[in-house]
């Protein structure tokens, strides 16, 4: 399995970028869209939309009813391309995901029947519930664009967005991905419960008609890969580059933490800082960029230590503590000047 | 990718801390073990402080907030509870309230130790003042030290007390600091820096500060006691004033070191009428221990100084006539008042002064002698040669004076058997254990004793001085009166200052300065009384009853005959005499036939070949005071620039950064000066972070926030960004912080000090 492919920013062969205005305008159009269906949580919107844009995948880890598949859908709506939704269960087969072959009689061949996975947005639902076989086979799709059924290879869609959710609890009868997966995964986030008022309105609001049905698709496919390529663009200074790798590296000496965010991690927040600079309407990208997204897209690959072997023995917080005060202990890298 | 598994690290705490803070001063404090000698002063000092910093460490682990400053502040309620347990309790409710008698008692204590430290001599005896002070110094210092490293990120400041404390010992006993307690006191600097680490630091560029911080500690205390000037410092261990002479109860101590001053100062001045000037005496001393001769003990009631009982050594029919000395300290501060030979009256002093029983040493009660100006009437007597070699050696009650210390070196007796194989009377084997020092063998040197380990007076001294043959008029005198006392001959070291040289604008005047501190041996003879002697070759002044040409025989030579000393062509010697004169000599009133001089001192007009004289330079400079005012204000002139210079460095890296249109420097300046108001300026923040922290209006900081970032961050596109006025921004930042900041930012600019991490410093390059 290689891990290259994916993984460069060649440009976009035959698209033209977008200008920073069209950029915005297009970026507040999503975002809006998302907004009327999932109130109260524009956090959430917003990392989905950047995961979108920097060509990465979402895992969504939250209780079951607070709105992940609804989040997975709404971005899925607001895109008119190709959408397909995977029901994760136990008995699912990497087939099931794929697609197989079919001996056609007629034509004495045989012909691949492409499965969910060939879509512009795979929305993976309660993906733990799946045999780790199974997991995998999606995974590998996530990693390499492409599938490989019987010797033949297929190209899978692009843009290609893969939304798994995932419940944290309730674990009976499950196959939690194991931290090598997650990694594939940009960025991690969990909805939480709505404030007060925003669950009060969402009463009001569904009680007819569900919402996500009236949304209306606010770019196309072409769009999203002008978008994807203006995001390409973004520039990355060195110093900002440093500052990914100092935090990259104090999660590695971090006594908190077992196991430390990958070179993987640092690649993939690089670029979800590109998406959120182009959201901001620049193209460059700023330290703050890498401390807002730090959380976002380290906290699932890290392990902390156990809180019996921690060297103190006092409890270790929340892994999103840890990240936050490694990036609040990290220099900020500015470059030098003649002075 | 592997999991890493870490090893278990202790995380430093605060009390190992403040432990390695108390050890440090502890080591530190321990080379005051060579100042001061007796008395229980290290342990209860150090449990003081230990006191303090614990209730500090206690309070400060305890409250919520405002951490160091409530720390402070419980330790020094507790250093201050403690002191008053330790000095005042009875004056003190329940032990420990203090009430207005108590601030009384402290400040009782507090003039008795800045006497103790002016009187005594090195070591002190540690009496309550000097413990007091102890107490409440280092604890004080062991408080603010734990705070400061508890509380700052510059441990590496502790280092300042340290060396204050190790710097007493350099200064006041140069030579002697030793070694193990320096050691142990970087030791534990070490540890501190070591235990303070923060985690978040380390590496190479730790280690790498620490080193140079140890190094700069270490060069500052070899360094700095020597650029210190002598006279203001090595005069002045109590730090009262400018420079001074300071004689404690044993006057032959510093003797030494008053010789070898690099710039003497003027002790005393006196008029008198005797030709060349008087010896003045300060003291007795008498009791050979190891290493020192200790002063002639005597118990006596303290009285008003009027008149003194004649002295009981001086018979009668050998006094010729009195002679009035009016003299006036300068410099001196001194516990004895020097005196000519056999005063009788002394008129012009106040106060309570302990008088010898034999009449010739006046001591102060209490406090020193200072700023006096006072005549005295002595008794002009003056054997002649023919009593002298009649007379017998001894007297009565005189048996301490002829003790000779348990151990003594044979090679004493021996030499003082051989170098007086022909001589027939006690006088002339005075005269010649005399030739014996001046004949030539015997060299002068203020530093051989220091470089050969033999400084001191005491018997033990006397021997080596007598194999090595170099040294100064202590020992000499102390050779002479040991060897005297070996043939049976009553002896006893008198000290004191030379005639001093004569003051060429007032007539009858003569200057003493601290190189003219002399010792010299009396000896006693059967109804002569006590007879002085001048073995120190080159220095003195020898009385013409002493002349060495008394020795040849029956060949005697008349008092007015001339007879150099062998000493005398030393030109260098300001009291140089020409040997032949006494200078409190009655039976020569009449003139003096020595061919070389009316006198044999020489005058300052002409004296251009005076070395080590006072005054010597001539001009402004040689008044004392106006020197020590001029010093001081040279000091008080570096302190100010010393003060004004980083106010000065920041104001000209202002001017220069203002010049700049490029906002990373700009930057540097905005984030500069909220540094010096003590704003928030890590460098762990990001710009617009750093911006929206400090309070000021948002819409001030955004124009120049967006331009460094577009500078900063934005590569080629953000080349050629010019910075916004940031003059606003600057004033807003002043404006956002009480005045004291704003002062505080003036006189102590943290930017000046604070470097950035080396992280955020790197020159990043695009690949």
């Amino acid at each position: 399995m290689s891990t290259t492919t994916s993984e460069t920013t060649a440009p976009v062969t035959g698209v033209i970028p977008m200008t920073a205005d069209e950029f915005r305008e297009a970026g507040d159009a999503i975002r809006r869209a998302m907004n009327s269906i999932l109130d109260g949580k524009p956090d959430a919107v917003d990392t989905a939309l950047t995961v979108l844009l920097a060509e990465g995948h979402l895992l969504i880890e939250d209780v079951p009813g607070v709105g992940k598949t609804v989040l997975a859908r709404a971005l899925a709506r607001c895109v008119d391309g190709r959408v397909s939704r995977i029901q994760f269960t136990p008995d699912l087969l990497p087939a099931d995901i794929t697609g197989v072959s079919v001996y056609r009689q007629q034509t004495g061949t045989f012909e691949f029947t492409p499965g969910p996975v060939f879509a512009h947005i795979v929305i993976g639902d309660e993906i733990n519930r799946a045999s780790p076989k199974t997991q995998s086979a999606l995974l590998e799709c996530m990693e390499e664009g492409q599938v490989t059924v019987d010797g033949r290879t297929h190209t899978l869609a692009k843009p290609f967005l893969v939304v798994a959710t995932q419940n944290p609890i309730e674990m009976e009868g499950t196959y939690a991905l194991p931290e090598a997966q997650r990694d594939r995964f940009m960025a991690c986030i969990s909805i939480g419960y709505p404030a007060v008022d925003d669950e009060q309105r969402m009463l009001r609001d569904r009680e007819r008609v569900s919402p996500l049905d009236e949304l209306q698709p606010v770019v196309d496919i072409p769009g999203l890969a002008r978008m994807i390529a203006t995001v390409r663009e973004v520039y990355v200074s060195p110093a900002v580059e440093r500052y990914a790798v100092l935090i990259a590296q104090a999660t590695r000496d971090d006594t908190a933490l077992r196991l430390g965010a990958s070179p993987r991690s640092t690649l993939q927040l690089v670029r979800a800082a590109r998406a959120r600079a182009a959201l901001d309407g620049r193209d460059f990208v700023v330290p703050d960029d890498i401390d807002a997204l730090a959380t976002t897209v380290l906290s699932h690959r890290v392990i902390l230590v156990p809180r019996a072997q921690h060297p103190d023995g006092r409890p270790v917080g929340h892994v999103d503590e840890v990240i936050d005060r490694i990036v609040a202990t990290t220099p900020v890298p500015v470059p030098a000047s003649d002075d | 990718m592997t999991a890493r598994v870490r090893a278990a690290r202790p995380a430093p705490t605060a009390w190992w801390l403040s432990v390695a803070v108390l050890v440090s001063l502890g080591a530190a404090l321990s080379a005051l073990s060579v100042v001061i000698g007796e008395g229980a002063w290290f342990v209860p000092t150090m449990v003081t402080a230990a006191i303090a910093v614990t209730v500090a460490a206690v309070v400060r682990r305890l409250v919520p907030a405002w951490r160091v400053f409530w720390s402070v502040v419980a330790g020094a309620v507790a250093l201050f509870a403690a002191i008053v347990v330790q000095f005042a309790a009875d004056t003190a409710l329940l032990g420990v309230v203090p009430l207005p008698e108590t601030f009384l008692r402290f400040s009782l204590l507090i003039r008795e130790g800045e006497l103790s430290i002016v009187e005594q001599a090195v070591p002190a005896f540690a009496d309550d003042g000097i413990r007091f002070l102890l107490a409440a110094g280092v604890g004080a210092l062991a408080v603010a030290s734990d705070a400061v490293v508890a509380a700052t990120r510059r441990p590496a400041l502790l280092a300042v007390p340290l060396l204050a404390l190790l710097a007493i010992p350099v200064i006041v006993a140069p030579g002697a600091l030793p070694i193990v307690s320096v050691l142990v006191t970087a030791a534990a600097f070490l540890v501190v820096l070591a235990l303070h680490r923060p985690a978040a630091v380390g590496g190479a560029g730790g280690v790498s500060r620490l080193v140079a911080a140890v190094s700069a500690a270490l060069v500052a205390a070899v360094i700095v006691p020597g650029l210190l000037p002598t006279a203001v410092v090595g005069a002045n261990p109590a730090g009262t004033g400018p420079a001074s002479l300071v004689t404690g109860v044993n006057p032959v101590l510093e003797l030494g070191n008053d010789l070898r001053r690099s710039s003497p100062v003027e002790a005393l001045r006196y008029s008198t009428d005797a030709e060349g000037g008087v010896y003045l005496t300060l003291s007795h001393l008498a009791e050979f221990a190891g290493q020192q001769v200790l002063p002639v003990e005597f118990d006596a009631p303290a009285v008003p100084l009027a008149e003194l009982s004649p002295p009981t050594w001086l018979p009668d029919e050998l006094t010729t006539g009195t002679l009035d000395t009016r003299i006036s300290l300068r410099t001196l501060r001194t516990q004895w008042l020097p005196l000519p030979q056999a005063p009788a009256t002394v008129s012009g002093v106040s106060g309570e002064w302990v008088i010898d029983p034999a009449g010739t040493t006046v001591r102060a009660d209490s406090g020193v002698a200072r700023d006096l100006t006072y005549t005295v009437q002595s008794l002009v007597a003056q054997p002649t040669t023919e009593q002298l070699r009649a007379a017998t050696a001894g007297g009565d009650g005189l048996e301490e004076f002829l003790q000779i210390p348990d151990g003594l070196d044979p090679s004493i007796p021996q030499t003082a058997l051989e170098a007086t194989s022909d001589a027939r009377t006690p006088y002339e084997q005075a005269i010649a254990l005399q030739r014996l020092f001046t004949g030539g063998q015997f060299a002068y040197s203020e530093d051989a004793p220091v470089e050969g380990g033999y400084d001191g007076s005491g018997a033990d001294i006397v021997a080596q001085f007598l194999v090595e043959r170099s040294g100064y008029c202590v020992h000499f005198a102390s050779g002479m009166a040991l060897m005297a006392r070996t043939l049976d001959i009553p002896s006893r070291i008198a000290v004191g200052f030379l005639p001093g040289a004569r003051n060429p604008q007032v007539p009858s005047e003569y200057i003493v300065s601290s190189d003219n501190m002399h010792a010299w041996p009396e000896l006693h003879f059967d109804g002569l009384g006590w007879v002085r002697f001048e073995p120190t070759p080159s220095l003195g002044v020898v009385p013409e009853y002493a002349t060495d040409d008394i020795l040849i025989g029956d060949d005697f030579v008349p008092p007015d005959g001339e007879a150099p000393a062998p000493d005398e062509t030393d030109p260098a010697d300001p009291a140089n005499p020409d040997g032949d004169t006494d200078p409190a000599d009655p039976a020569n009133p009449d003139g003096d036939s020595d061919p070389d001089g009316p006198d044999g001192i020489p005058d300052l007009v002409d004296g251009d070949d005076v070395a080590g004289g006072l005054g010597s330079d001539g001009g402004l400079l040689a008044d004392p005071v106006l020197r020590s005012n001029l010093i001081v204000a040279a000091l008080v002139l570096i302190a100010l620039a010393l003060l004004a210079t980083p106010a000065l460095w920041r104001a000209s890296r202002r001017r220069r950064r203002m010049r700049a249109t490029d906002p990373l420097i700009v930057w540097r300046e905005v984030r500069d000066t909220a540094r010096d108001l003590r704003l928030a300026a890590e460098p762990t923040r990001t710009v617009r972070e750093l911006g929206a922290g400090w309070g000021v209006d948002i819409a001030l900081v955004a124009p120049l926030v967006t331009a460094l970032e577009a500078r900063a961050y934005a590569g080629p596109h953000g080349e050629g960004v010019v910075a916004p006025p940031v003059e606003p921004v600057l004033a807003a930042l002043r404006a956002a912080v009480p005045w004291w900041r704003r002062v505080l930012a003036v006189i102590a600019p943290l930017s000046l000090i604070d470097r950035e991490p080396d992280d955020a410093r790197v020159v990043v390059t695009a690949p």
